[in-house]
């Protein structure tokens, strides 16, 4: 006889201060047996932007904001792609280097179309919504912030 | 009898501290301003009155969205005294 084991989707968002650890960039949390697909995305921090070289960026964040705005995103992929969605979503906020990892977005759903629907438009609805702010600073010793990217 | 009188709350207003960020926060040399709104208003209107009393901000304050507490909000507001209001510059996370 099988067991029927009923288990709650993870679903998980969190703000942390720095570039992101590696502990958090692989789906190890989402490998379970009712997740036969996950998908990942990872965002990095690269060393140029509008033909300009980058050496550092700064993310300034409306934390309790950001915080609410991840669980809503995550609500809103479940509701269209999967009600059975997990996801996980880390950001990272203050000081970065090219090559950091910035935000990582994991996914798991039944099949993979789901989890590669849902995972993009995390990815897109988080760069409309979450009130975060990048500061570029350029290898000439200049600033300066983004508005809108 | 005044003119709207008759309509309880009208006319109402309320202090409300408004919250600033990143590039506009920067430009205005503030984190955030004290004023007196009307309790029933809309998201523009908070956003025009903000941008009139800091002339300085103007156009950034045309492509920034209002938020209340911790949401983004269009048209009519009701405001009171422990409403968290934000002023949110366009985003570049991710």
């Amino acid at each position: 006889m099988m067991d029927t084991i009923i288990s709650a989707p993870l679903r998980h968002s969190a703000i942390h201060d720095g570039p992101l650890p590696g502990a958090v960039l692989a789906p190890t949390a989402l490998l379970r047996a009712d997740h036969g697909a996950v998908a990942s995305f990872l965002g990095v921090v690269r060393d140029h932007a509008r033909g300009r070289a980058v050496s550092s960026l700064h993310y300034e964040c409306y934390r309790p904001m950001a915080e609410a705005v991840l669980q809503r995103l995550i609500s809103e992929a479940a509701e269209r792609c999967d009600v059975k969605l997990s996801v996980s979503i880390v950001h990272g906020i203050g000081a970065m280097l090219p090559g950091d990892v910035s935000v990582a977005i994991h996914v798991g759903s039944a099949h993979r179309a789901a989890a590669f629907e849902a995972c993009r438009l995390l990815i897109e609805r988080l760069k409309q919504d979450i009130p975060i702010w990048k500061r570029e600073r350029y290898t000439d010793g200049s600033e300066a912030w983004l508005q809108g990217s | 009898v005044e003119a709207g009188s008759a309509e309880p709350g009208l006319g109402k207003t309320v202090t409300v501290t408004v919250l600033y960020f990143a590039g506009l926060s920067e430009r205005l040399g503030l984190s955030h301003d004290t004023i007196e709104l009307p309790c029933a208003t809309t998201a523009e209107e908070v956003l025009t009155t903000l941008s009139r009393l800091r002339p300085a901000a103007r156009e950034l304050f045309t492509r920034s969205r209002l938020a209340v507490d911790l949401d983004f909000v269009q048209g009519p507001l009701c405001l009171s005294e422990r409403s968290e209001v934000a002023v949110i510059p366009p985003v570049s996370g991710g």
